[in-house]
């Protein structure tokens, strides 16, 4: 009887831990690429202007990316579900559908002539291949860096793609953008001793114009396999993975972990772990690691260290635009 | 159900654990955490600095800047030296700035933009930044050189 009884109970308990995991794992990602995706900002006329040149060229170049689209209201639709953007003196013009009820009644409170710009999905129509932005939110007041180079987030954060420095790691394998002003937060891991790890630190926390003194810090590293004891061991990348977190923070047990395909066509393994340093009495932080395949010949991992994720946007841009060579 | 644990036991025992070479740290978070504590400071590396296809900002301590802070508290300096942006005394970027100019703009609060010598580019896409506030909600804002 009581065997029946714990048997029965055995499906109950298992839904419940897995709840608990999902839980866990959903509340506290910082690093969510596809919850907090980045859009390149484009001004209509430019858009249309490639559209009419080469319509396949355009919609296969600019089909499902997203953008950051800013001109002027010059229709709206009665119940708010589009509204057509013109661009800069009057040139061009870009319909914005959507369908999301919030985003409508937002839609509702612009006027014909009002500057605005909208985040949202570049669409081809099936039938009549036209092309339009899917929308996913509006800016009633724009106050934009308006250059193609420009990169936004939904909150407004943006990054100046035309003012970066490149950093390759592994051979030139793995390559990553960061902005110019970083320099002076960037600290070389094996010059300044912090490890064996070919790669960079930045301490957030450290930007000119920024006052917060909770430490806060981004890696971006490069795992060779001569690292391992034997180095056909890569292939197990999993097993790798957890050898390394293990190394860095001293246990990989239990640590929630999830496969990401993102909408820009990369592909990482997502950790998320904790660490109490030893000056930090008992008062931890929390880790979260990526890691992108680099064949067999090693790992690229960025590695987020924080307590209250003030600086998360630029540890979106910086995860947006690391490249593995061969995998997108 | 017996044979498929005992099965499951095998292949875990056959597997050999993945070791690192070295017993070292692949990266010592409380050294580096230590960088990021007020006062932590660390040695600039010269070299390995691969630049991208675009401009790096400068480097240069703006140690020659009068402190804007000490005048009137409603009055919120911009300077451009070169392609550094200052604001307020600290140096800062584009992105920055436009979020310092949000979180700081209010009723009698006038901004000051400072050509010290800027790089036209930059004195031109901050003087953009300016205008578009100003458009959109108001801000109040004069031109120094």
């Amino acid at each position: 009887m009581r065997k029946k009884r714990i048997t029965a109970l055995l499906p109950v308990i298992c839904l419940g831990a897995l709840l608990c995991g999902f839980s866990f794992l959903n509340t506290v990602v910082a690093i969510d690429t596809e919850k907090n995706k980045v859009y390149k900002y484009a001004a209509v006329d430019s858009i249309e202007q490639e559209f009419a040149a080469d319509k396949e060229a355009a919609a296969a170049r600019y089909k499902d990316n997203y953008f950051l689209l800013s001109g002027k209201a010059k229709s709206i639709s009665p119940k708010g579900d589009s509204i057509t953007l013109s661009g800069g003196d009057g040139k061009g013009e870009i319909v914005c559908k959507c369908s999301d009820k919030n985003v409508r009644a937002d839609i509702l409170k612009y006027s014909v002539g009002d500057s605005a710009a909208v985040y949202g999905r570049l669409k081809v129509g099936a039938f009549d291949k036209e092309q339009y932005i899917q929308i996913e939110k509006t800016v009633k007041a724009p106050s934009l860096v308006k250059s193609s180079e420009t990169y936004y987030l939904l909150n407004g954060d943006s990054f100046d793609g035309s003012k970066t420095l490149t950093r390759t790691l592994g051979n030139g394998r793995v390559s990553y953008s960061i902005p110019g002003e970083w320099k002076d937060i960037e600290i070389n891991i094996t010059e300044q001793e912090l490890g064996m790890l070919e790669g960079y630190q930045y301490v957030l926390n450290k930007m000119p114009g920024r006052e917060s003194p909770e430490p806060e810090c981004v890696f971006v590293t490069y795992f060779d396999k001569k690292l391992l004891k034997n180095a056909s061991d890569i292939k197990k990348q999993e097993n790798v993975e957890k050898v390394i977190v293990e190394n860095i923070e001293g246990s990989s047990d239990n640590l929630p972990s999830k496969k990401v395909k993102t909408y820009y066509g990369s592909e990482y393994q997502y950790y998320l772990g904790k660490y109490t340093g030893a000056f930090d009495a008992g008062r931890g932080y929390r880790t979260e690691y990526i890691f992108q395949e680099d064949g067999e010949n090693g790992l690229a991992m960025v590695l987020y260290v924080y307590r209250d994720s003030n600086y998360l946007s630029d540890v979106v841009f910086l995860t947006r635009f690391l490249r593995v060579a061969g995998t997108d | 159900m017996t044979a498929c644990l005992f099965a499951l036991l095998l292949v875990g025992w056959g597997e050999k654990k993945v070791e690192l070479l070295d017993s070292g740290k692949l990266i010592d978070l409380d050294k580096a955490i230590g960088y990021a504590r007020p006062g932590g400071a660390w040695e600039k590396s010269e070299g390995n600095q691969s630049e991208g296809s675009s401009q790096e900002v400068s480097s240069e301590k703006n140690d020659d800047k009068e402190d804007p802070d000490s005048g009137d508290s409603n009055v919120k300096y911009i300077y451009i030296k070169d392609e550094q942006i200052t604001y307020q005394g600290a140096r800062t970027s584009e992105t920055e700035l436009i979020k310092k100019i949000k979180q700081d703009n209010g009723e009698g609060i006038t901004f000051i933009l400072v050509d010290d010598w800027a790089e036209a580019h930059v004195y031109r896409r901050v003087l953009q930044i300016l205008d578009e506030a100003r458009e959109s909600y108001g801000l109040v804002f004069a031109k120094e050189q």
